[in-house]
């Protein structure tokens, strides 16, 4: 805890205030600046989305050996991963409500995942991105499964958290989905099932129609096929909740991603909820793909801090934010992929740990090798 | 409106595979949408130097119109889509045989969308139309009133100022397919000679249509409208059925002259061209009005859209109350607003709006609280 407070308190109210304004400039300006660009370069995306789906559900369906099973299953798992996070999310946050265009728009658009499209804008676009890293709020962080804090206490269960984490990912949709049941809460009492009928009612609804067309009715259509048509969409779908996963973990949970306490964000000013944002999120590099298929969340601070602009332009806006961040001194956290997803993993196995402390640490201190790494560098 | 069919709703339901179905066939050609009434532009003639004449090929599944009716058309500029309203100007006769309307679109000073229309519609371009609505129809409303007989002799007088001719083009060229004996006093209103829209147009109806009587007024040389001027150009005007078109105050006139000169209200049809630039601001307290729930709320002070929807016993969904999730997006179809953030006015083309930020500096309408 120690950390995360000396960092937020670096900057006086009248900097964060200063901050804050040149934050607010960044924005009007994109905002002022957006146009056929951006209307262009989306409706790009969904027509390489679509076709890709068509192309990949043709090619399962027609599919003569595995060669060409496998280019529809990576066409299929392409289109789901693009419409996911690339067009999904970042329509569903607001970003082309400008354009007027039906079907383009945040509050009805609907999503190709299990986890209902309602429920996604009130847990991720209010609760997360509202309440980003703020332990005890921002229910993402650790998705209620794991742990990545100290202000968690410790459990023996979390010693086995790398099971949890991979059975998360493989079926990410569903912890997405599932995720407004609040299990947790259920589990002390304080949220009634009673309460959450009408969410289960939702959820139900929508992974119906999402299991009825990947494992009924598209491979009906194949008749005696039917199980390669399964088969592939059930792997395609798994890639997608893989890829979803990893590139979500690589955006808060890396290691020097901060967490919050709700006292110290307590009437934050403008200019401290955009400091947060930095603080609690970290970025990737990578080539311009890799971008496009992470739905730029590899701009996950530049996300954070401009939620409803379209994504594509948060590579154009990091150098005005870095420019801006090195200026007030605060840390712009950002790698290659490949390294900040092992900082994630590092993060996970090191919290499965108890605390430093705990009767049971001694017992661990003793092992050699890699965990011995994984001691917090807060100590320094 | 016409009642929908199985198959239109069946499409309207957006869902997968209508929206897959419709993909593929409109990237053979954006006129086969299912989902969407589309057209193409296949010509442009320039009417006068501030007014063009799209000629439009309609889908298949394009309903109809009668003269005088208007489309609205679906506009992007800048990646934006407008939505504006225009009258069609030609006969239901070029629809039968070839499936195409004429649009008159005469560029509106101050407008997002007329202004530079020639940049941005080009022939080729394909656009999404709307069925054509509206009850600006000649003898339309008379069906209920007269017998068929009775209705085929009911003598008209049609007033037209400015772009305001456009629907009216299109009852006369339907005259001069059904009736062209019909009875009609056409008075035309232009600025000058050089405004003066469907020129040739006008000449050919007089000489197809042998008891049409044809005044037309340049208000550069002789003024506004007068009732003098009306009655000397239509002096059996209380005996005719009035078809009236023009900007607003142009209207108002004329309608102020005929009922003084004792034509019943129920007789005289007139077309509001609105204008869709709100006021910028006004002073004093405004009013929201929700016209799904049919509230209204008056606001003196800066209170946010989403704020005056609570106080008026609305319980719209929200977030953060902050500018950050746009869970309390609303739909703004008139008036002005400021962001309460940057104390900026929000784009009047923008109709999704985030409520909890929105002050409303003009009366303004929510559509979907």
């Amino acid at each position: 805890m120690d950390m995360q407070t000396r960092a937020l308190n670096q900057l006086t109210p009248s900097e964060l205030d200063r901050f804050g304004e040149e934050m607010d400039q960044l924005r009007e300006a994109v905002l002022a600046d957006l146009g056929q660009r951006d209307a262009d370069y989306i409706r790009s995306i969904v027509r390489l989305q679509r076709w890709s789906e068509i192309g990949g559900r043709g090619l399962i369906h027609f599919s003569l050996g595995p060669l060409s099973w496998g280019a529809g299953v990576a066409a299929l798992s392409v289109s789901k991963i693009l419409e996911n996070m690339e067009v999904g999310h970042n329509v569903m946050h607001g970003q082309y409500d400008w354009m007027n265009d039906p079907k383009l728009q945040s509050q009805s658009y609907e999503w190709d995942t299990v986890c209902d499209g309602d429920s996604w804008r009130k847990t991720h676009n209010y609760e997360h991105h509202t309440y980003t890293n703020i332990l005890g709020k921002d229910r993402d962080y650790g998705y209620a499964v794991l742990r990545l804090s100290d202000d968690i206490p410790w459990k023996p269960r979390h010693l086995v958290q790398f099971v949890n984490y991979s059975v998360l990912s493989l079926f990410f949709q569903w912890g997405v989905g599932l995720h407004e049941l609040e299990t947790e809460k259920l589990r002390d009492g304080s949220v009634t099932l009673e309460e959450k009928k009408p969410f289960l009612k939702r959820f139900a609804r929508k992974a119906t129609r999402q299991l009825a067309k990947d494992y009924v009715i598209f491979p009906a259509l194949a008749g005696p096929f039917a199980l390669k048509v399964l088969a592939g969409n059930a792997v395609a779908n798994g890639a997608r909740n893989l890829w979803a996963s990893t590139i979500i973990f690589c955006g808060h949970f890396t290691e020097d991603a901060q967490t919050f306490s709700e006292e110290e964000c307590e009437n934050e000013s403008r200019g401290m909820w955009y400091y947060r944002q930095i603080l609690g999120s970290s970025n990737f590099t990578g080539g311009r793909w890799l971008h496009i298929m992470s739905g730029h969340l590899s701009y996950q601070v530049e996300h954070h801090l401009f939620p409803d602009i379209p994504a594509h332009r948060y590579p154009e806006m990091s150098n005005r934010v870095q420019a801006i961040c090195e200026k007030y001194n605060i840390p712009y956290n950002t790698g290659p992929f490949g390294k900040q997803y092992l900082t994630v993993l590092k993060r996970v196995a090191r919290y499965s740990l108890p605390p430093e402390g705990h009767p049971l640490r001694e017992r661990f201190e003793g092992v050699k090798g890699w965990f011995g790494k994984l001691k917090p560098r807060s100590a320094t | 409106m016409q009642t929908q069919s199985n198959s239109t709703t069946y499409w309207n339901n957006a869902g997968p595979v209508q929206d897959t179905l419709d993909f593929i066939l409109t990237s053979i050609d954006p006129l086969m949408s299912r989902q969407r009434l589309m057209a193409r532009v296949i010509n442009c003639i320039q009417e006068t130097d501030d007014t063009l004449t799209y000629t439009l090929q309609v889908c298949s599944r394009w309903q109809g119109f009668k003269p005088g009716q208007f489309v609205t058309i679906s506009a992007e500029i800048n990646g934006i889509t407008y939505k504006r309203n225009y009258s069609i100007s030609s006969s239901p006769e070029l629809l039968r045989n070839k499936r195409q309307i004429t649009l008159t679109i005469r560029a509106q000073r101050g407008g997002k969308v007329s202004p530079n229309i020639g940049q941005w519609l080009k022939v080729d371009d394909t656009l999404e139309i709307s069925a054509a609505m509206g009850d600006f129809i000649c003898l339309e409303a008379e069906k209920q009133l007269y017998t068929e007989a009775q209705r085929a002799y009911s003598p008209v007088a049609l007033i037209a100022a400015g772009s305001g001719i456009t629907p009216i083009k299109a009852m006369l060229e339907s005259f001069c397919e059904n009736r062209p004996d019909h009875d009609i006093c056409l008075i035309v209103h232009a600025a000058n000679p050089a405004q003066l829209i469907f020129a040739n147009d006008l000449k050919r109806f007089t000489q197809s249509l042998p008891n049409l009587k044809l005044s037309v007024h340049f208000s550069d040389k002789e003024g506004f409208v007068t009732q003098n001027q009306l009655l000397k150009d239509c002096p059996d005007l209380k005996d005719r059925v009035l078809y009236i078109c023009g900007p607003a105050p142009f209207m108002a006139k004329i309608n102020d002259f005929a009922e003084a000169a004792g034509v019943p209200d129920f007789r005289r049809h007139q077309e509001a061209f609105s204008s869709p630039v709100a006021p910028r601001k006004s002073a004093g307290p405004v009013t929201v009005t929700f016209t799904k729930t049919g509230k209204t709320v008056t606001s003196a002070n800066a209170v946010s859209l989403l704020e005056l929807a609570e106080r008026s016993g609305l319980k719209p969904k929200f977030g953060c109350r902050n500018g950050i999730c746009h869970e309390c997006t609303c739909q703004r179809t008139q008036g002005s607003l400021v962001n309460a953030l940057t104390g900026n006015p929000i784009p009047d083309e923008q109709t999704q709006v985030q409520s909890c930020i929105s002050i409303p500096t003009s009366d303004v309408t929510i559509t979907n609280w």
